[in-house]
């Protein structure tokens, strides 16, 4: 019994959280897509002409995770998708690093300070993905 | 439920929640006073035989604002502020005169490697630029003056709204103001 109610608690600390940081990770890039576009230009992966439309589409899946894990709704589907993005995210970043560029990660603001490419930024999105599993799995052994 | 049947169903599902996401975000930007064009808008510059394409990050209202003039004039120099200004409003090209090693170094962020000695004046330079785009040169401050040069050439050959920014690479480290480093894609 103690053990499903710790479980249970850590289940809603780990989605409030989530979902505060994905929504939270949002705001600036929603407001600003062109800025956006311009960190996600620094990366070199991607399409010149396919920079903008991500811009403004990626900012919002996120919201939408956030929003969701918040409110408790969708909660599966969420964290599935939240852990999809944070290994795109993962692979974006460790591909940065291996080529040598010093870049802002454009992670969590726009704000260049502070906010370069780095393993410290691995690390967190690590954490990150294993919070969503973590999600979804709690949700499927619950159902089951 | 087995396991993936179920992954199956929350894929169609996220598939789903994306394409309506996607719907709503470019609803949204149309209607954002900082909308961008879903395309991104981008210029060519040819270096040697090399096309690079230079997105150009401006928003729906800077491009409509800052349009670029038909201003005949000689190369003029720039001022750090004046310069900046064009760079955070999209409004000019930078070229960068200095060796492509100084450059992947270090340089203005966006800006278009160009070493003098690269350009070759018998064949028509920079031909997918109009020859009224703002283009501003710099190399590594007020000991050198490949980017007067440049000015000069290009102007000579026909581009009519060139700068060369005399404080370089130097005076915009200084200030703190974008920077790049490594080779443009």
């Amino acid at each position: 019994m103690k053990r499903i109610d710790a479980h249970f608690y850590l289940r809603i600390v780990v989605r409030l959280g989530l979902g505060f940081l994905f929504l939270y990770a949002s705001l600036d890039k929603i407001i600003y897509p062109g800025k956006f576009a311009e960190v996600i230009y620094n990366y070199r992966l991607l399409p010149v002409e396919l920079l903008n439309i991500c811009a403004i589409i990626v900012p919002w899946i996120e919201a939408f995770i956030g929003i969701s894990l918040l409110m408790g709704i969708w909660i599966e589907m969420s964290a599935f998708m939240l852990s999809g993005i944070t290994v795109f995210f993962i692979v974006m970043i460790i591909s940065a690093i291996a080529r040598g560029l010093d870049i802002e990660c454009g992670c969590f603001s726009l704000d260049a300070e502070g906010s370069l490419v780095s393993w410290k930024r691995v690390i967190e999105d690590v954490f990150i993905l294993a919070g969503g599993i973590y999600l979804l799995i709690c949700h499927n052994s619950e159902k089951r | 439920m087995d396991i993936s049947r179920r992954t199956i169903s929350i894929l169609k599902q996220s598939v789903l929640a994306v394409f309506v996401v996607s719907i709503f975000a470019v609803i949204f930007n149309g209607l954002s006073p900082n909308s961008v064009p879903l395309i991104t808008p981008y210029r060519i510059v040819t270096v040697g035989d090399n096309l690079t394409k230079i997105p150009v990050f401006q928003t729906r209202d800077q491009m409509r604002t800052y349009e670029i003039k038909n201003n005949l004039h000689p190369p003029e120099e720039i001022d750090l502020e004046t310069a900046y200004k064009h760079f955070r409003n999209y409004t000019a090209i930078f070229i960068d005169t200095r060796s492509v090693e100084d450059y992947r170094s270090g340089h203005i962020s966006r800006a278009v490697s160009i070493p003098l000695e690269a350009l070759d004046f018998s064949r028509e330079v920079l031909p997918e630029l109009s020859r009224n785009e703002r283009i501003i040169a710099y190399c590594d401050g007020e000991d050198c003056s490949q980017s007067i040069d440049l000015a000069v050439r290009l102007s000579e050959i026909g581009f009519n709204d060139v700068y060369f920014f005399f404080g370089g690479w130097t005076e915009w480290q200084n200030a703190g103001y974008p920077a790049g480093i490594g080779d443009i894609p």
